[in-house]
């Protein structure tokens, strides 16, 4: 009984530090890995966590894009790829299951000025009456220098 | 013929206007701001007396002066934006703001002005607002002598309590800001000044820059913040005589510089803050003058800056003085006084002999690994540190102070 104990907190001490699940923002305390700025507001940001567990968190889309466009972190080591939904603070989206409305009617700490949502129909509803359009992740990712 | 058509408009000029003067209270005709709004034309003055006053969201929309005698109360009542105002040449002063509403889609603020010029907000007090005072697309403004107050129940519920957004020639002074997101927020603001303000226990930054020209802060207070001030993505900002303490935290600074460049930060005092100025991707900065006491790492500058002029500065009694994570240094260091120069001064010109190295090797390890922190008091890193004083191998060569003072520059 206490060796299979011991061997359970074992196992979950190696499998804690090496969980590649995304970690919620603490607004107040994280900063974006690539702005430095202080994450606060709870509508935008992203996060990339890497297959050894590492988290990159970033307070706005347009920031985790430049730093994927940087180089630094290669494609092959990053587990997940996840963006903040606009209408639900610390909910994850995988990039590619969201949908982003652009529109000079947001503004984004970084002025980016994207949001993501889960659905299309929530991005709709939310454009439906602002200027700008729906972009998905790779023409998101292409438009951003 | 020619005299009367120089005396005329000295004539028009002096004729009466006519204003009048509104009274606004419970006693009076007029009960609600609303309706002495409503019935003004402009350039009156509207007097609002002591009491309590739950009118919802108000919009003023022509040139008025709204003053409040003994502070009456505006309660937003934790749903409305309690003024909205627009046009030019308004004035709103001596009120108390208070539980203007927040909403997670709306900027929500206690006095938000859109589109407007020439316009004072001032002698206010504002409590537990989402966005305190907030201005867009606007020009020739002063917020003077207001007390901010938030108390957010979470972090990321409260706005900033100054908020600039497309705005010009403004003036900031005299206010004290806290409990709210940034102190002071500016993005695209340009020819604009910020002085003499308190801001403390604000969540992120007592004032952050975004996108932010010409403007100058001098003779403000940062204390407890998040971190002090960040300035990002601007040029010629110019920064002085300002206080940066207790900004304490892995992640605080005294200042965030972040993609600057032209601009000065001269007499300002740093102390006691985990990092007194950290700075990315900036150039073109002349730091000089300033006094940097008991802070963890004095300055650290990454290697993506550089024609950066460090002179004149006083150093006491930090962790780590300079620090980087690179091992080029295109940046110049002279005249600092150092309290941690071993070095002489044969000829006696108050210039030591010897260069200091103040970039120390611990520094460049820690750099890589944070978690190396914890052996800094030991044995072994000092000997490291002296070896390496005297044969740099890991620290940049060029960073050197080749004439380091050998007592306090006179500030």
């Amino acid at each position: 009984m206490k060796t299979a104990m011991i061997t359970a907190l074992i196992s979950l001490l190696v499998f804690a530090s090496c969980s590649t699940q995304v970690e919620p923002f603490k607004y107040g305390t994280d900063i974006c890995y690539n702005c430095k700025m202080g994450i606060i507001d709870p509508k935008f940001g992203g996060e990339l966590v890497t297959k050894k567990g590492k988290n990159y968190k970033f307070d706005d889309v347009g920031c985790m894009v430049r730093y994927l466009k940087s180089g630094l972190l290669e494609q092959k080591d990053i587990a997940q790829t996840a963006v903040i939904n606009f209408e639900k603070q610390n909910d994850f989206i995988n990039v590619n299951k969201a949908i982003f409305a652009a529109s000079d009617a947001i503004r984004s700490p970084m002025n980016f000025n994207a949001a993501a949502f889960s659905s299309k129909d929530a991005a709709d509803k939310f454009l439906a009456d602002k200027p700008g359009k729906e972009l998905n992740w790779n023409e998101l990712y292409n438009k951003i220098e | 013929m020619l005299r009367l058509i120089l005396i005329l408009p000295t004539i028009i000029y002096c004729i009466p206007t006519f204003a009048k003067t509104i009274v606004v209270g419970k006693n009076q005709s007029i009960t609600t701001i609303r309706k002495a709004v409503e019935i003004a034309k402009n350039k009156d003055s509207i007097l609002v007396l002591p009491g309590i006053y739950k009118e919802g969201n108000i919009v003023i929309n022509k040139s008025l002066t709204l003053a409040g005698q003994n502070f009456p109360i505006l309660d937003g009542e934790n749903k409305y934006e309690i003024f909205t105002v627009s046009g030019s040449d308004i004035t709103i002063k001596g009120f108390q703001f208070q539980n203007s509403g927040s909403s997670a889609m709306n900027d929500y603020a206690s006095v938000k002005v859109i589109d407007a010029k020439n316009i004072f907000v001032e002698n206010n007090k504002v409590i537990n607002a989402y966005f305190g005072i907030h201005f867009s697309n606007s020009s020739y403004v002063t917020i003077r002598n207001n007390t901010i107050t938030g108390s957010p129940a979470m972090e990321q519920t409260t706005g900033n309590g100054i908020h600039l957004w497309k705005c010009n020639h403004a003036l900031i002074e005299n206010n004290r800001i806290s409990g709210h997101r940034d102190g002071i927020y500016f993005e695209f603001v340009t020819e604009s000044m910020i002085r003499n303000n308190y801001s403390t226990k604000n969540i992120r930054y007592g004032i952050h820059f975004m996108f932010s020209h010409y403007n100058s802060y001098f003779d403000n207070t940062f204390n407890d913040n998040g971190a002090g001030v960040a300035v990002m993505y601007s040029h010629n900002v110019t920064m002085e005589r300002n206080t940066f303490e207790q900004n304490w935290g892995a992640s605080s600074y005294g200042i965030l510089l972040k993609d600057i460049s032209d601009s000065r930060i001269q007499h300002n005092s740093f102390l006691k803050n985990s990092v007194g100025i950290h700075m990315e991707g900036s150039s073109r900065i002349e730091i000089s003058q300033n006094i940097f006491k008991e802070n963890g790492w004095a300055i650290k500058v990454q290697a993506s800056c550089d024609d950066n002029n460090f002179y004149q500065n006083n150093f006491y009694g930090n962790s780590f003085e300079i620090s980087t994570n690179g091992t080029m240094m295109l940046n110049k260091f002279y005249n600092n006084y150092w309290d941690k120069y071993e070095g002489y001064d044969r000829n006696k010109d108050g210039i030591g002999d010897v260069p200091y190295h103040p970039v120390s090797m611990y520094s460049m390890i820690v750099e890589e690994n944070p978690n190396a922190l914890i052996l800094l008091r030991s044995f072994m890193v000092s000997l490291l540190d002296k070896a390496e004083k005297a044969i740099p191998s890991l620290t940049p060569e060029n960073l050197i102070d080749d004439k380091p003072m050998l007592k306090p520059n006179k500030l």
